[in-house]
């Protein structure tokens, strides 16, 4: 054991271990420690890998939970082309046992089958020097599969999000649509894009040469946080049914656009706003831009006598009239050279305030708000919602016109009274009707009920909690003369079998497109039971043609209201139609 | 691993200041009595001389190597299988990563095909094919009074509406009927969509 350490060729051979033990230690050290050529940098960072990872997009859901729209994943396949070279390609057998050589004709051939494009066209996509090419883009997983299966060498996928709309033109207005490029164009997409969108996380990690990751090397995970989803007081069914029937309507009477609103009396809540044309938001591109518009928040027009509404609730809680205040009127009235005359020839007749409500009497009506004052007229209109925002958060949202007192012309002062002369759209009048139905508190539309987390966690959007436009006296006075209307008025067709329904119609001339009018705007609006109504529902027909006589859009709103009030499971009217004497 | 013990350490002051270099051997005294000795004690007793006693020999020395070396063979053996095992579950997690993957797909279009059946469009179109019509008249019972209310007539046969509302469009093969969609997806434990039984349908 003891060696003699004085030996000199030892101590020589020992001094020559320690200076390339030092050689090697110093150059250890430049390349660690110090690396001047970057190397250690560089490797890491060709290990180094970084994907984004995107969140996923938030679904829009009906109010029971159906899908308006979703993101599913779907697959580019793309081509490196320099990579598909030669005649033939050898993959992998079916059974696993060894490979088989396929010419690249037959190939093509199976592609082409699996994607549904002829072979030339795909011989043409793959073939050449590009280094990236699209074969085909957004497949289905499923295809995919068997795209890739076919083994072409340089043929792979990229993952991609597409939006889909399970629901297609049911309700495709509301929703809107998302771009091929992933941005959101119309509709709720667009608005609620902050709730949806969630924010992208990313991932970086090393990865080894067989593109397997390095465990316990760098490793940092940022995850991405998908959307909120939204859910919709909108019923899916009852949006499809209202879509079908005034559709229906629509085609039957030849008309421009047609338009049905369904909004619950208690809390606002929009249950259907189906229109006669929306885009499959799929295929926005299939329809033309206006008519993928949801009219019934976007087209403001001159709404006509279910205005009147307002009048009488002004002159009742003004203390001008009672229900059964007596006026006597002839076939015109004239006021301040301004000469007014009824949709129907009569003679003089001696009507309540209700009769002429529900005769819909524009003599009547100015002869009553003729009492108003201009200012007041204005801030009825006002209080009902007239001119005002919408606030449904959809951004094609018209607020009406309503023009301030002091530039109303001569004319339009008395118009006003019954709906000419002033612009509103579908979801206004059932809003107005909605203050009526609801004891007089005017609540906000609602369209978004909640939004929910994608653990689960619901936000409810909180119920608005209303304005008290009239008293509960004045209301119930309302609701009575509306039913007035239906029982032994103008709203006849609206009525149904089982249940008391308060209504009243519209018609409207529509200003034509150089000035003066042409055309009709038809309208009815409704609320069902009128012991104590739950739903509102508004039926506009723009320009539909014919004699006005034949032109029912009461045939619609019997269709819708009935629908909602069955599948709602409202019992059925027990009382008979309690209502206020038409003559004197 | 100390072999020299120093007994009583704090009582041996009489102990040379050397004796802790005295390492290897064995250092004893005995303690000094401390304070006044109580009445009718027994008479103090001498000194034990101190002597070197010499230390054990060395016998573990070679023992504690080999343990030394074996520990930091299975050690690095150890943290070797560690590692092996590591890799290898990082191999069968990209399987499985797969394996879930397509199972989430397989799942996403399952729930896709249920969705667009279920589109309103769809379900009304499937029951007109079924001969379904809808009711013109309902009637109903008032499970309080017991009350009947309405006079509900059967419906009778009409082609049904003119469905103004086309069917959404899809990417999906759906076209193949329901009921052999529904054979193939029993057919299919290992999880395979069913292939497309007919052209894809177009909006």
């Amino acid at each position: 054991m003891r060696v003699a350490l004085g030996s000199k060729r030892l101590r020589l051979g020992l001094a020559f271990v320690l200076v390339l033990l030092m050689v090697l230690g110093v150059r250890l050290f430049q390349l660690q420690a110090l690396d001047l050529n970057g190397m250690a940098q560089a490797g890491l960072s060709k290990r180094l890998t970084t994907t984004a990872v995107q969140p996923v997009r938030g679904s829009i859901l009906d109010t029971n939970g159906k899908h308006f729209a979703r993101s599913v994943e779907r697959f580019d396949i793309v081509v490196d082309q320099t990579l598909s070279t030669g005649d033939t390609f050898t993959r992998p057998l079916a059974d696993g046992s060894g490979r088989e050589t396929i010419p690249l004709e037959q190939g093509f051939r199976e592609l082409s089958e699996v994607l549904g494009i002829d072979a030339g066209t795909l011989e043409d996509s793959i073939v050449g020097d590009k280094i990236f090419n699209y074969v085909v883009q957004s497949v289905t997983p499923e295809v995919k599969n068997k795209a890739l299966e076919v083994g072409i060498p340089g043929v792979y996928a990229d993952q991609t999000s597409v939006r889909t709309y399970p629901a297609g033109q049911v309700a495709g207005s509301i929703v809107g649509y998302v771009g091929s490029d992933g941005e959101a164009r119309e509709g709720l997409e667009l608005a609620l894009s902050d709730q949806l969108d969630g924010d992208p996380g990313s991932k970086t990690f090393e990865i080894g040469g067989d593109g397997i990751r390095i465990p316990y090397a760098t490793n940092e995970d940022v995850p991405a946080v998908d959307g909120q989803s939204v859910r919709l007081t909108i019923d899916q069914d009852l949006q499809w049914f209202a879509q079908q029937t005034i559709a229906s309507q629509v085609e039957e009477y030849d008309a421009e656009w047609g338009n049905i609103v369904v909004v619950e009396a208690k809390t606002g809540a929009i249950r259907a706003m189906a229109e006669s044309t929306t885009p499959d938001p799929n295929f926005p591109g299939a329809t033309s831009p206006e008519d993928r518009q949801p009219r019934s928040v976007s087209a403001a027009v001159e709404p006509g006598s279910t205005t009147k509404l307002i009048t009488m609730a002004a002159a009742l809680e003004e203390g001008i009239i009672e229900p059964t205040s007596e006026f006597e009127l002839d076939n015109t009235y004239t006021v301040d050279n301004q000469t007014f005359k009824d949709a129907f020839e009569h003679g003089t007749e001696r009507r309540t305030a209700a009769g002429i409500f529900a005769k819909s009497m524009n003599t009547g009506t100015v002869k009553i708000g003729e009492q108003l004052t201009k200012q007041e007229r204005y801030d009825w209109l006002k209080k009902f919602g007239i001119g005002q925002k919408l606030n449904t958060g959809l951004s094609q949202e018209s607020s009406g016109i309503l023009a301030q007192p002091g530039d109303w012309d001569d004319r339009q002062q008395y118009t006003v009274l019954f709906g000419q002369g002033l612009a509103q759209t579908a979801l206004h009048t059932a809003m107005v009707y909605q203050a009526v139905a609801n004891d007089g508190v005017k609540l906000e539309p609602r369209l978004v009920d909640a939004y929910i987390d994608p653990d689960g966690t619901e936000h409810v959007v909180p119920q608005d909690e209303g304005t008290e436009v009239v008293s509960e006296k004045t209301s119930s006075e309302l609701q009575k003369m509306l039913e007035t209307v239906t029982v032994d008025g103008s709203g006849q067709t609206g009525a149904l079998e089982q249940y008391r329904v308060g209504s009243k119609t519209g018609t409207a001339e529509a200003p034509g497109p150089n000035g003066g009018y042409d055309g009709y705007t038809l309208s009815y609006a409704g609320m069902a039971p009128i012991e104590d109504p739950e739903y509102v529902v508004v039926v506009t027909l723009q320009r539909p043609k014919g004699d006005l006589y034949y032109l029912v859009p009461g045939y619609s709103f019997q269709k819708v209201m009935k629908q909602v009030l069955n599948s709602n499971n409202v019992a059925p009217s027990t009382r008979k139609p309690d209502t206020y004497p038409v003559e004197y | 691993m100390s072999q020299a013990l120093i007994a009583e350490k704090t009582h041996s002051y009489h102990a040379p200041a050397g004796s802790r270099a005295l390492s290897g051997s064995r250092v004893l005294s005995t303690p000094h009595p401390a304070g006044p000795r109580p009445a009718g004690a027994p008479a103090p007793r001498t000194r034990t001389p101190l002597s070197v006693v010499p230390a054990r020999p060395a016998k573990r020395r070679i023992p504690f190597v080999v343990f030394s070396f074996v520990a930091l063979v299975a050690a690095l053996v150890t943290v070797l299988m560690l590692n092996i095992s590591v890799s290898g579950t990082q191999y069968e997690l990209v399987q499985l990563r797969g394996q879930q993957i397509a199972l989430s797909q397989e799942n996403q279009a399952l729930e896709q095909k249920i969705e667009n059946r279920e589109a309103p469009q769809n379900l009304a179109a499937a029951a007109t094919e079924l001969g379904m019509v809808a009711s013109p008249t309902f009637g109903s019972i008032e499970i309080d009074s017991l009350k009947v209310t309405g006079t509900p007539e059967a419906a009778t046969k009409t082609d049904g509406p003119r469905a103004l509302i086309p069917a959404p469009h899809s990417d999906l093969q759906l076209d193949a009927k329901p009921d052999t969609a529904a054979q193939t997806g029993t057919e299919a434990p290992g999880g395979t969509i069913p292939g497309p039984e007919q052209a894809a349908t177009d909006g």
